[in-house]
């Protein structure tokens, strides 16, 4: 299982080369009009970026997943939709690493397990690549996942010079060194873990001004706080933070029937939205933007924790870098310290 | 904008001490950088307000959050942003006379994303002129900074720079001489399948969170379309059909209502050039219907008009 790997630039070029050349294809980060995008491609190349936009979330989770199509008319018949095709997702950083175990803890562990979901996740063969620096708004190291961590990947990458010193986390990691073995030079287990380290140690500078001592604690115990009144008073009530969130996972399902035919579909919802808890018959547990932004800081801070022992926040910053008007995880836990 | 912190912090002030409910403005973010909108609502929060030239948000929405009130709120409008307060004034959802204007004359607003390039430290204070920008830091004051070299991009296109008939913070701006937006004749010059490209290209990151929309002064429906489920018209479901008519649909909606304020360009996570659509509409609703662009108060909305004599052929 634990086979470390030494790649150099032209072995990535090869062997994601052949990732492409898949049936299921190769997706990799990409700039497009200046954004860096998680996008399936034809040849990847590699260059500087601190993290996508978006997370790679909808390559496992998609955000409109066709669950099966249907017929009414003459009878009732189901179609199953295909299975998915084998995957390379290259590129991801520890942070959306992260949020695959987050992820994972919900949709396919346990007694209940989500197929769709499963069938994703064993179809895709995730190839993470350490930070070798950290943004403006990152701050994994307070959210307990360090820039070096490869939990999540099935192959793990620490640049090194020109090339990369990797390994194989899981049996999909070693199935794919195998497969492309040509591409792959052994590497001293030493120097693999002494790269993973020194990546650990890196620290985003805005970790460093949030004070997370007894942080679910304090959680557990802020439901009636002004502060997310604060926070709630600047929310626009968009979706941006939920769909930009590598660990968001809240659905809803719906079909859509033309003349006695028709597809059932799942698709990402927020619970930002106004309608995201309204009832049928019209009343909304939620009603307000101070209802709604509680329950999402919660649901990251407290209830996931409550229930999986991990913080549901992998410090990724999108919320920070994306938000228009500056609600996110860092900014209530700061207004949490400072209404203490 | 020069720093008007100071005169804003008096006026508001004064006017919670009259009993107003709250005054909606800007206060620095944690990161030292960027502004974020604010409520002051005690002394506490007045001491956090600040208004400078990186108070690019336009807060004019945020009064749709005070429907009830006995008491007025002051908010601070830049000359965008009080088109933005007519807007909503004409289209019923604000009582004019529960609303306290403090007007903001403004010479341009400082991009963020240019300003955390320059200055990744944060700053204290930006002020534009015609000239440039001066940017004080920790450090003190920096040398002046080219105008084109910091200047948000919507300011080039500057329709009002002052707000009218307001009670002003600072000696009225006049608004920079602006020739035809470049990006619209960009991108109406291409044949009509690279148009078509250029647009399902830009649509396909779109990830429908409807912030553009959210943040809209022009989109104000107490229920949008979007959000109906019986009957449910477009749903959750994501893919460029179903992008594009979202996209499509806001603009028609908005168009001749549109008071270019960029704010959907502003908020957009994945850099959509949405201003440059809803753009395009103002100029044909203009060269069509004559009218002046953007939307002022008191002309004919377009779309929520019928005239025998409508210019359109198929009418």
């Amino acid at each position: 299982m634990t086979e470390t790997v030494r790649l150099t630039g032209q072995g990535l070029e090869q062997l994601l080369g052949a990732a492409a050349g898949a049936t299921g294809g190769l997706v990799a980060p990409v700039t497009e009009d200046g954004q860096v995008l998680f996008r399936p491609v034809r040849e990847a190349r590699r260059f500087d970026y601190i993290n996508a936009v978006t997370p790679p979330k909808d390559f496992w989770f998609p955000q409109t997943e066709r669950l099966f199509k249907f017929k009414t008319v003459p009878a009732v018949a189901l179609e199953q939709a295909a299975d998915p095709a084998q995957r390379v997702v290259f590129g991801v950083r520890p942070c959306d690493l992260k949020s695959l175990v987050i992820l994972d803890a919900v949709m396919a562990t346990g007694e209940f397990e989500d197929d769709y979901y499963a069938q994703q996740r064993s179809a895709t063969t995730v190839i993470g690549v350490a930070c070798t620096g950290a943004g403006p708004h990152c701050f994994c190291t307070a959210m307990g996942v360090t820039p070096g961590d490869e939990a999540g990947a099935d192959l793990m990458l620490y640049p090194d010079g020109d090339g990369f010193l990797g390994r194989a986390v899981t049996g999909r990691g070693a199935a794919l060194t195998a497969a492309h073995a040509g591409c792959f030079a052994a590497a001293d287990p030493a120097a693999v873990a002494a790269a993973a380290a020194a990546a650990r140690k890196l620290v985003p500078p805005l970790a460093g001004r949030l004070d997370v001592d007894g942080l679910r604690e304090r959680f557990a115990d802020n439901w009636d706080s002004h502060i997310w009144g604060e926070a709630a008073q600047r929310c626009l009530g968009c979706g941006l933070c939920t769909y930009l969130c590598p660990t968001c996972y809240c659905f809803g399902v719906s079909d859509e029937v033309r003349q006695g035919q028709g597809v059932r579909m799942r698709c990402w919802d927020s619970c930002m939205f106004s309608d995201f808890v309204r009832m049928a018959g019209g009343h909304n547990p939620r009603p307000g933007k101070l209802e709604r932004v509680r329950q999402r800081f919660l649901h990251k801070l407290r209830y996931f924790p409550a229930r999986h022992a991990e913080l549901a926040c992998t410090g990724c910053g999108r919320c920070v870098a994306k938000c228009p008007v500056g609600v996110h995880v860092p900014e209530l836990i700061m207004l949490d310290r400072e209404a203490r | 904008m020069k720093d008007n912190t100071a005169p804003l912090r008096d006026k508001a002030r004064a006017l919670l001490a009259d009993k107003a409910a709250c005054v909606i403005g800007h206060a620095r973010d944690r990161d030292g950088l960027r502004a974020r909108p604010h409520f002051a609502k005690d002394e506490r929060g007045v001491g956090a307000l600040i208004l400078d030239a990186t108070c690019h948000h336009n807060l004019a929405k945020y009064l749709l959050d005070y429907p009830y009130l006995e008491a007025k709120v002051g908010i601070v409008l830049k000359g965008c942003d009080a088109l933005a307060l007519e807007r909503l004034v004409a289209d019923r959802r604000v009582d004019r006379a529960k609303v306290v204007p403090i007007g903001a004359p403004c010479a341009g607003m400082a991009d963020p994303v240019k300003l955390q390039a320059l200055f990744p430290g944060g700053v204290t204070a930006v002020a534009s002129g015609p000239d440039g920008f001066t940017v004080t830091t920790a450090a003190g004051r920096q040398p002046p900074a080219p105008r084109a070299g910091l200047l948000l991009e919507r300011c080039q296109a500057c329709h009002q720079a002052t707000p009218p008939d307001t009670e002003l913070l600072a000696e009225p701006v006049a608004a920079p001489t602006v020739g035809p937006a470049a990006e619209v004749a960009r991108i109406s010059a291409l044949p009509p399948a690279d148009r078509l490209s250029f647009w399902q290209g830009q649509f396909s990151r779109c990830i429908r969170c409807y912030a553009c929309r959210n943040v809209c002064p022009a989109c104000s429906c107490r229920e949008c379309v979007f959000d109906q489920f019986q009957p449910n018209w477009l749903g959750r479901r994501t893919g460029l059909a179903q992008t594009q008519v979202f996209h499509l649909t806001r603009a028609f909606h908005v168009a001749g209502r549109c008071v270019d304020c960029g704010e959907c360009d502003r908020v957009c996570p994945v850099g959509l050039p949405l201003s440059a659509l809803n753009r395009k509409l103002l100029q044909d609703a203009g060269e069509l219907f004559k009218l002046a662009e953007p939307w002022r108060p008191g002309t004919t909305e377009p779309l929520g008009t019928y005239k025998l004599d409508d210019p359109e052929e198929f009418m």
